[in-house]
């Protein structure tokens, strides 16, 4: 519980606490906040000892409380981003020592992710910013801690969430030409750690539409309607398809009913691919926020997904000339010598182990989404092939 | 006239809690609970509630409950220290004591049981 490498300190001159909003309680007060000097703290108890509690006190601000009793960011969430202090107290709440944390030395004893101070509001965000934005995208990778992440990544995710949300939400009517130059959104400050960027609602430069001809007659307020219907659709669709995902890999029809939000998600995703390890995406619809956890299962689920919608169903044959144990493919090449790439859930890689069926020189017919490319060939499959 | 258990205010329970029909949950040190999983803070021995205990508070002379399963199971999945308590339920019913939402914390309950009923041996563990 208590950091190794963090001073333990006994000298509390800040007086006692006295809980002051109890926001839960289990024999006794478990959340609340308490004022100390001119700041309200949020106090969450992490333990409880023989003749002892521990709590996990964090700076809040009275908006931030009210999000918390009204379900819309996670006890989590009202904890995360900031310094906080971890004070063990006795059952008279007098202090007898704390430790002072950062985001980072604290994140590991904070309650679970997405835990809305009820039940009945189900699963929320975890954090402020989640909570208030109209889209966010929060990016988790071990490559990414409080204090820094490698430019390039940085960029990488800024630029294609920048392209998501021009694609996804830009109107129709100012899809020709520049006149995307008339939308834009805000972003709210980048909180690091993970990465997390989230945008405001769509704006429309409505002076710029009025001088510019071709878009005189366009209004901002059916522009913003016409985006929102568009942010829903997109939301919609990848709520269907990460479901999905969850539970298998989805199936052709599925993935071309939503092939533009595949298309639209497929460079945000964690997967194989990329080091992210985790993509949490959040939306706000009817007073509340949604939320969506894509890891790299789903991710690489969703991404394989997205192939198949361009690809040609098909049956091929061939000899297994390479066998790639760590990625979980092999290569075949035909009568005419031409080599084409397999892959295929591990589910079925691991079957035709079992089966002998994964060894060099075995003649298999397989059925599946084929890729014509320029050196190798490549063909997803998500049932066992036939031996020949 | 059902009595509470003894030195619970005079029309404490009555002035503030209903008899109702219900299912009740509980957070237990022990599998299988004790008498003192079920006793009062007021009521308790143990320095941890007697500390905790103000008996002007008509609440302190009951028992911190929840009425739902989800609400109950909620708590456990937030504080990591109930995850070494068990939770049980028993069924109530009008004859066995009051019931009231206590409290800012909408799903936080107070019962007072009346001092026939036994809760210790009606109660069933929740599976988690």
């Amino acid at each position: 519980m208590w950091h190794p490498n963090r001073p333990i300190l006994t000298n509390w001159n800040a007086g006692e606490i006295i809980p002051r909003d109890i926001l839960f309680e289990v024999d006794g007060p478990t959340i609340f906040t308490a004022v100390i000097g001119i700041t309200i703290f949020l106090f969450f108890k992490r333990d409880e000892l023989h003749d002892a509690e521990i709590f996990i006190a964090a700076p809040v601000s009275q908006h931030e409380i009210e999000l918390l009793k009204n379900g819309r960011v996670s006890v989590r969430g009202v904890l995360s981003y900031r310094e906080a202090w971890l004070i063990q107290t006795d059952l008279d709440y007098q202090v007898t020592k704390f430790q002072e944390h950062v985001y980072e030395t604290i994140e590991a004893l904070l309650p679970p992710k997405g835990l809305a101070i009820a039940a009945k509001f189900g699963t929320v965000p975890d954090s402020v910013e989640q909570a208030e934005a109209y889209l966010g995208f929060k990016f988790v990778s071990k490559s990414m801690t409080s204090r820094s992440m490698p430019l390039s990544v940085f960029k990488g995710l800024v630029d294609d969430v920048s392209n998501l949300v021009k694609s996804a939400l830009l109107p129709h009517s100012l899809a020709k030409g520049r006149n995307n130059r008339f939308f834009d959104v805000e972003i709210r400050e980048p909180k690091f750690a993970s990465l997390l960027i989230t945008i405001s609602e769509p704006r429309f430069d409505q002076v710029g539409l009025r001088e510019h001809e071709p878009t005189r007659h366009l209004q901002s307020a059916s522009l913003s309607k016409e985006a929102t219907l568009l942010g829903e659709e997109l939301w919609s669709s990848l709520e269907t398809t990460a479901r999905l995902a969850e539970a298998g890999e989805i199936a052709q029809e599925i993935a071309q009913a939503h092939r533009n939000a595949l298309k639209q998600i497929k460079t945000i995703v964690p997967s194989e691919q990329n080091d992210l390890e985790r993509l949490e995406l959040t939306f706000h619809r009817a007073q509340a926020t949604q939320v969506l956890s894509i890891d790299r299962k789903i991710g690489d689920r969703l991404l394989r997904a997205e192939r198949g919608v361009d690809g040609d169903r098909r049956s091929i044959e061939g000899t297994i000339v390479e066998i790639n144990g760590e990625a979980h493919t092999f290569i075949i090449k035909n009568l005419a010598q031409r080599q084409t790439t397999c892959g295929l859930p591990y589910e079925i890689f691991a079957q035709m182990e079992r089966d002998g069926l994964m060894r060099r020189g075995q003649r298999l017919r397989i059925t599946g989404t084929f890729w014509k490319r320029t050196r190798r060939d490549y063909i997803w499959f998500d049932r066992l092939p036939e031996p020949l | 006239m059902p009595n509470y258990i003894h030195g619970t205010p005079d029309n404490c329970p009555d002035a503030i809690g209903a008899n109702v029909n219900g299912t009740i949950y509980r957070a237990c040190d022990t599998n299988p609970p004790t008498a003192e999983d079920f006793t009062s803070h007021a009521h308790s021995l143990l320095p941890r509630k007697r500390r905790r205990c103000d008996p002007t508070q008509c609440e302190s002379w009951g028992l911190s409950v929840w009425t739902s399963e989800a609400d109950a199971l909620h708590a456990k999945r937030m504080h990591e220290w109930l995850g070494k308590k068990f939770i049980f339920k028993a069924d109530v019913q009008p004859a066995d004591g009051r019931l009231a939402q206590t409290g800012k914390d909408p799903t936080h309950h107070t019962y007072w049981r009346y001092d026939t009923v036994d809760l210790v041996t009606r109660s069933t563990l929740v599976a988690v």
